[in-house]
């Protein structure tokens, strides 16, 4: 069995009425990146909290390692969080905020000069010691945040929408960053974000949230192909959805006197489903010959992306699809009828 | 020109009458009459004046303000601290509740002291009552530290309002990670808070050292002889003393003493924290 590093067993937490984490457990393998995906408000923020200590689970327990953490307080804790707004301390330069945590140890001098030198070269910013944290820029704070995080070797490091200051741009950077750090130092990553592409581009685990309650819990893929419910399918990768009846291998539309074909699936009868079927697993043109689905559609945006052209179209029966493409040289034009289709091995049917 | 109205303000209301002051404490006063000698005699005169009586007591109040200042803190920061971290409902409410008892003016505020610790006040009679003494205890009242007493009764609510803003400032989240990376609550108060509120702490010093400095109504109602201070020295000078060019270079000679004491309390912390924190 693979180590695990974080277990939580049946945590609820309550503010006053609201419960604000609902029963929930899971698991966070040794080594792993795992993150905590929801809209804002499904108590992910909570979740991660109550790990680092600064919230008391209401019931359930938590365990870091081998250890029950429930009542130990934040500071004996063997992981490190890094905040939302990186709440770097003003008063302290660069080296100073990295060696708080070391300080606090009772490291001696020469061992925690050697470790912020080590540090500052993980995260890219050698020389940066004697910075004041007033003249870091958005993604400079961002990795002092992250080296000062880690400077205590935490088992597991919890990370709070890291990301969110900053600009697109950067953000891609961070992620890209984020990743190689987490692989140099092999620490475990909790990472809390509402931006499925934040999650599925670092992720080796994803638990999906609303309302307190963990929807789904895999590997990104797993929640990419296979969503177990229209919210995640939604939620991750914009799954295009059609919900109907299922019957012996076939989805009866809602709004259409049609059905889709699925193949074989084991779900009883006359079970509301929706069907998820990808943007780039539907084809779009003029003439569509073998694919097991095929429906008339109109096309309402364009959007020319380069490499890829997304088009927004209105299916027969009045159903929204959004289809990408691979661009090889021909655009489709706004206001254009035409055929959309899709393979039955394409279709996904989650609960609706 | 949008200054003028302050500089107006500044020049007609301050700046004259202290020209006119620094004028006085080169001159001489005879009787009721007002001589220009220009010379430093006034100068030297608090320097040597009975037997350096005068400089005594100038170093006599200094020590005074010292002490209220640090006493009144350190009463008020611990309340600031409170309100500020941990109530969480009507903050504000209990801030203004706090104020209510000394919304009234400074020398009702002495004399009620007066009724608490004076020859026959509340604690003479509760002590005499009980038998714990046969006698009324005196050292309580007209003296110096009856003065430092209520000095820093009478300051410490008010210095709660700078060190709360202050304490009000410090980012919630600083304290958690501080707790995250391992910092326990002594720690984190050393570490984190208390530095962070230091701004807060100076403005409180500007508030009470300064004006303590000069005061002369506390030591006059409560002071008795051996509670006198500067203040007083150059209230004398005014009045029975009619030694108008004296009291001027007393009052010019402490204004100095002030700017220099002001001047190294900003540069310690710097202007514009200073001014972050009012």
């Amino acid at each position: 069995m693979e180590k695990k590093d974080v277990v939580l067993e049946n945590v609820t937490k309550k503010f006053a009425d609201i419960v604000a984490v609902d029963d929930i457990s899971f698991s966070v393998k040794r080594g792993e990146f795992f993150s905590l995906l929801g809209p804002s408000g499904c108590g992910k923020t909570t979740t991660l909290r109550m790990i680092a200590g600064l919230e008391k689970p209401t019931k359930g327990k938590i365990y870091i390692g081998e250890e029950d953490v429930s009542e130990v307080p934040p500071f004996e804790r063997p992981c490190n969080l890094f905040f939302q707004n990186v709440a770097l301390f003003p008063h302290m330069n660069v080296s100073e905020n990295i060696a708080f945590g070391l300080e606090m140890k009772k490291l001696p001098k020469s061992e925690i000069e050697k470790r912020v030198k080590e540090l500052l070269d993980v995260v890219g910013l050698p020389g940066f010691e004697k910075r004041r944290t007033k003249e870091l820029s958005g993604g400079q704070a961002q990795r002092i945040g992250i080296a000062r995080a880690l400077a205590r070797r935490p088992r597991v490091l919890l990370l709070d929408e890291p990301l969110g200051p900053l600009d697109l741009k950067l953000r891609e950077e961070m992620m890209i960053e984020l990743k190689r750090i987490q692989k140099v130092v092999g620490t475990t990553f909790i990472y809390v974000t509402h931006d499925q592409g934040e999650a599925i581009t670092m992720s080796d685990e994803i638990a999906a949230m609303k309302e307190g309650k963990i929807i789904q819990i895999g590997s990104t893929e797993e929640l990419y192909n296979k969503p177990r419910t229209a919210f995640v399918a939604e939620f991750i990768g914009r799954s295009n959805l059609i919900r109907g009846r299922y019957h012996k291998g076939k989805v009866n539309l809602n709004n259409l006197n049609k059905s889709i074909i699925t193949g074989p699936h084991k779900i009883a009868d006359n079970d509301y489903v929706a069907a998820c079927i990808k943007p780039e697993r539907i084809s779009i043109g003029e003439d569509i010959a073998n694919l097991d689905n095929v429906f008339e559609a109109v096309i309402e945006e364009v959007y020319f992306r380069g490499a890829q052209i997304n088009y927004k179209v209105l299916m027969e029966g009045n159903y929204k699809i959004s289809i990408l493409e691979h661009y090889k040289g021909k655009i489709f034009e706004e206001g254009k009828k035409l055929k959309i289709g899709w393979k039955k091995e394409d279709v996904h049917l989650s609960e609706a | 020109m949008q200054l003028f109205p302050a500089m107006f303000w500044i020049t007609f209301f301050l700046l004259i009458p202290l020209g006119i002051l620094v004028i006085y404490s080169f001159w001489e006063m005879v009787g009721t009459r007002l001589i220009p000698v220009w010379d430093l005699h006034n100068y030297v005169d608090v320097f040597t004046r009975i037997k350096g009586m005068y400089i005594r007591l100038f170093f006599k109040s200094l020590a005074i303000s010292a002490l209220v200042t640090v006493g009144s803190i350190a009463l008020a920061y611990p309340v600031a601290y409170f309100v500020s971290l941990r109530i969480e409902k009507y903050k504000y409410t209990w801030l203004i509740l706090l104020m209510g008892p000394y919304l009234v003016c400074w020398v009702i505020l002495v004399l009620g002291w007066k009724m608490v610790i004076g020859y026959s006040g509340l604690l003479n009679y509760l002590a005499q009552l009980l038998g714990l003494i046969s006698e009324p205890m005196s050292w309580m009242w007209n003296n110096w530290w009856a003065v430092v007493f209520i000095l820093i009764m009478g300051w410490a609510p008010w210095l709660v309002f700078p060190m709360f803003v202050s304490l009000e400032k410090i980012d919630r989240s600083l304290l958690e990670a501080a707790a995250d990376l391992g910092a326990k609550p002594m720690k984190r108060f050393l570490r984190i808070t208390l530095p962070l509120s230091s701004p807060g702490l100076l403005v409180a010093t500007f508030f009470v050292l300064i004006p303590t400095f000069g005061e002369f109504v506390t030591p006059a109602l409560a002071g008795g002889s051996k509670g006198v201070m500067y203040g007083n020295a150059i209230d004398y000078s005014f009045t029975a003393m009619m030694a108008w060019p004296f009291g001027s270079a007393l009052s010019i000679f402490l204004m100095i003493i002030s700017l220099v004491v002001a001047t190294i309390l900003i540069r310690i912390v710097g202007l514009e924290k200073l001014m972050e924190s009012l």
